[in-house]
């Protein structure tokens, strides 16, 4: 099958999906027992009829279900995700606000779980059962079975709080000017406007949160990586390799390991997904503004467009990962196209 | 001796110019340096910066220092209105036409002059967007129109009142009652019709006031900057250079930021900290009255099928059974007020009140259940609202309710829900008995009595479908009674509300700041919160 056959039919399974997931959504929001008129208006206008009907109208609130389904689709597909009830804003604007600050965690994670997952693994994998093997051992089991939000408390209490060796919450420091928004990152916002204060501020309020929120990943790739080895170095043709007398550092690197990366690749794009959700409770314990805290706040107080927006968002960014893993997978393995 | 003196005389005019370099440089670097205040709050409920978008809490306090209107509330309530951008008013005889001089020479920290113009824009654009702070104006304004630059004149309306508001200066001390540069915002596209106005983004990071401080950036859940007016009017400018606040959701991590020297305030703590603030030597623990109470309310209404509440015995009952000095001591560390009614301590008629308040007494309580017939006990549900009450987790308030209650035979059900929930159950009127908070829109005894009374104009009365003319002409009576018999009224209005057993207000909570002690002058305000114009640091 053609790359392009085959990507292009992978696309289109997304669709029923996606739609799927719309009409969870809307279903959902309907069986929650909030009138959002309510909700719209406030405490002392409630009895204003012009005013409630007005607002009846302009959220489309006298139609029928399908029909309210149908708008809210419509709405979609105009990038319009509706207007939160907390903020008064369109969500789209607000997750939008918000993505780069969770994206930059996510991203500063993820390159943590990769740059000290994988060598590590590699060298435990490599000197199987030696004492590195089993440091790494216990230091994973711990990471990964401990909620972020405590691990979160927990460094932060020694690290900043007791020790001084690290920064507090937040996103830069406290008297710091925060640098003109112009990606939303707060590091390369500082570099554009030349502020290196505000650039090392950034960077070393990324350090806490990111040790937390990758720490899971790291654990999960680290013990992955170093399975896969364990298992690649006995197969035959390692062995045929080392037969022929080479380096055994060409064979880990240019044989072993290149095998071992087809998993990982599969792995490390749903823990991408992953991470985005898993920043709710590591953005809350280190007062980051992003997408986590948005979700966390539109929860506590039932801000139904918002919750149905960011939960659409999260799912998108799942589906789309899972493309591109997919599309990654046909790339590096011929064979998964002729299965398909 | 010449030489000596020459060479003195050089010395001396070496030393002269060293200091006038010093003192020169000193002034260049006072100017770049005026120390900015850094506040860690929560300002998570900013909507928008426009006083005609949103009237949230942290706006309407910031919009006290960013704006000016033509009177201010004093940090004491009760304390007579300061005039500010007004020199005075007068009232027509029938009380509808107010007329407001205006003070000459006051100018926007843009430079442009304040004139009647700017009062009709800023009130017109308020009240046309329909929005939270156009409330109080639709409720008593007809109109306002400029009759010369410096006067303004204001047409009132009955119909939410009785009468034209006769304290309509008061109401002009409000933040949604703040006067903007209209030059300013028209000329970053504002306009009095809301669909042609866009000036929101601007406003979101600029402000257009003649205040002492001009907004420079707001970031949606982690920062809003404020920096001090240069052009201030008044010449008073602030010593210190700005102020920035931080969005910090947990109060003890506020106050860990205090303590490692991140902040210079900790604003609205949790009561649990007082201690651990008390104890460190290098802060101070500021506690602000608040003008918002937390109450019960039990409805007499007999559309709830079977509800034991219809009897009034039931009800007070049920409200000489709490322990109210333990919630407030034991529960809210002392940080909180008891005011007898409705009505909040501070305010006009409240300390006359304080004969009516309910004190727990559950013997007689015990006694008038069993004359009403539930000497075996009864059940009620007890709705809430899952955010806290007034710095008050609701689990530990419903908890304490619950045990309170059960000492007398009364169940109480606690039924805890997200917040849209409550109000929607009690907006359609499905509870007949709750426990919520109320602030009040403007600080007149009326803005309690006829909002918990009279079910035709507000909500609180028709929430718990109450009906009684009596209490409505009490609450009436609060607005017509002659000024020196008005506390009489509020008094009055309390005592028939104890007896009819409608309303029990639980605490009036007090907001807990830590301050550094390098911080001075620091004094709480009840809408502006800190009066960050007199603070050094």
């Amino acid at each position: 099958m053609l790359l392009t056959r085959y990507v292009a039919r992978r696309l289109l399974l997304t669709i029923p999906l996606l739609i799927g997931i719309t009409l969870v959504l809307f279903l959902l929001y309907n069986l929650i027992p909030v009138d959002p008129v309510a909700v719209l208006i406030p405490e002392s206008g409630f009895r204003d009829p012009e005013l409630t009907a007005q607002t009846i109208e302009r959220w489309g609130l006298d139609r029928s279900l399908p029909e309210q389904y149908m708008i809210y689709i419509l709405n979609l597909l105009r990038g319009d995700l509706g207007i939160s009830f907390i903020t008064r804003q369109p969500v789209m604007d607000d997750l939008l606000t918000r993505l780069p600050a969770t994206l930059e965690l996510t991203v500063c994670a993820m390159l943590f779980a990769i740059v000290v997952g994988i060598p590590a693994g590699l060298i435990a994998g490599l000197r199987r059962g030696g004492w590195f093997d089993r440091v790494t051992w216990l230091g994973t089991l711990i990471t990964a079975s401990i909620p972020p939000f405590w691990l979160g408390l927990i460094y932060l209490t020694v690290f900043w709080y007791d020790l001084r060796i690290a920064v507090g919450p937040g996103q830069i420091g406290s008297r710091m000017n925060r640098p003109e928004v112009v990606t939303g990152f707060i590091t390369l916002d500082s570099l554009i406007a030349g502020d290196l204060n505000a650039f090392r501020s950034g960077l070393a309020h990324l350090v806490l949160p990111t040790l937390v929120l990758g720490g899971f990943t790291l654990a999960v790739v680290l013990r992955l990586t170093r399975a896969a080895i364990i298992e690649e170095m006995r197969r035959e043709y390692i062995r045929t390799a080392r037969s022929k007398g080479l380096r055994e550092r060409t064979i880990v690197v240019r044989h072993g390991l290149r095998n071992v990366l087809l998993p990982l690749v599969t792995l490390l794009g749903l823990t991408f997904a992953g991470l985005i959700g898993g920043a709710v409770m590591t953005e809350t314990v280190f007062n980051w503004p992003g997408l986590g805290q948005y979700l966390v706040q539109a929860s506590i107080n039932l801000d139904y467009p918002a919750i149905q927006g960011g939960t659409l968002l999260v799912a998108t960014a799942y589906l789309l990962v899972n493309l591109l893993v997919d599309v990654l997978y046909g790339i590096l393995d011929p064979r998964v196209r002729d299965d398909g | 001796m010449k030489s000596t003196a020459v060479f003195k005389t050089g010395h001396l005019l070496m030393l002269v110019s060293v200091m006038i370099a010093l003192a020169l440089g000193a002034v260049a670097v006072g100017a770049q340096e005026a120390p900015v205040i850094i506040v860690a709050t929560n300002i998570g409920d900013v909507v928008a910066f426009d006083p005609a978008q949103n009237g949230s809490f942290t706006t309407n306090s910031l919009y006290y220092h960013l704006y000016e209107r033509l009177y201010e509330l004093p940090a004491n309530p009760n304390d007579p209105l300061i005039p500010n951008l007004a020199t005075g008013h007068s009232v027509s005889e029938d009380g509808l036409v107010w007329t407001f001089n205006l003070r000459e020479g006051v100018t926007f920290a843009s430079g442009n002059p304040l004139t009647a113009e700017d009062v009709v824009f800023s009130w017109n654009r308020v009240a046309g967007f329909r929005n939270e702070p156009a409330q109080v104006f639709s409720l008593f304004v007809d109109g306002v129109e400029a009759v010369d630059p410096l006067t303004v004149q204001v047409t009132l309306k009955t119909g939410a009142f009785p009468v034209p508001v006769p304290f309509f200066d008061v109401l002009t001390a409000l933040p949604s009652f703040s006067i903007m540069d209209s030059q300013l915002v028209i000329a970053n596209g504002g306009s009095i019709d809301r669909s042609e106005d866009t000036a929101g983004e601007w406003l979101n990071q600029n402000s257009a006031g003649s205040g002492p401080f001009i907004l420079t950036g707001w970031a949606t859940e982690s920062e809003v900057t404020l920096v001090r007016n240069e052009n201030y009017w008044t010449g008073e400018i602030p010593a210190i250079g700005g102020v920035t606040l931080r969005q910090v959701n947990d109060s003890t991590t506020a106050l860990q930021l205090l303590e490692t020297d991140d902040v210079d305030i900790a604003q609205n703590l949790d009561k649990d900290l007082a201690e651990r603030i008390s104890a460190n030597p290098d802060l101070t623990l500021q506690a602000g009255q608040t003008l918002s109470i937390v109450y019960l309310a039990l409805s007499p209404s007999d559309a709830f099928e079977n509800s034991p509440l219809v009897d009034a015995r039931v009800r007070r009952a049920i409200m000489l059974a709490i322990d109210y000095d333990g919630i407030v001591n034991e529960l809210l560390g002392g940080f909180a007020e008891r005011p007898a009614g409705v009505v909040p301590v501070g305010i006009l008629g409240a300390e006359e009140s304080l004969p009516y308040r309910y004190e727990r007494d559950p013997d007689t309580a015990r006694a008038l259940l069993a004359e009403a017939g539930y000497s075996d006990g009864l059940e009620i549900t007890l709705n809430f609202r899952s955010s806290p009450l007034g710095g008050l987790g609701t689990d530990i308030l419903a908890a304490k309710l619950a045990a309170d209650l059960a000492e007398i035979g009364v169940v109480a059900v606690p039924n805890i829900q997200a917040d849209s929930v409550f109000r929607t159950g009690r907006n359609t009127r499905q509870f007949s008995a709750f426990v919520t908070t109320f602030s009040a829109d403007f600080f007149d005894p009326t803005n309690w009595t006829i909002l918990f009374a009279v079910p035709g104009f507000a909500n609180i009365g028709f929430y718990i479908g109450l009906n009684n003319e009596a209490l409505q002409d009490a609450a009436f009576e609060t607005l017509f009674a002659p000024a020196e018999e008005r506390a009489a009224a509020v008094a009055s209005f309390h005592q028939m509300l104890a007896d009819e057993a409608i309303y029990s207000v639980l605490y009036q909570p007090q907001t807990i700041d830590a301050v550094a002690n390098v911080v001075q002058g620091y004094q709480f305000h009840p809408i502006a919160l800190i009066n960050y114009a007199d603070l050094s640091r």
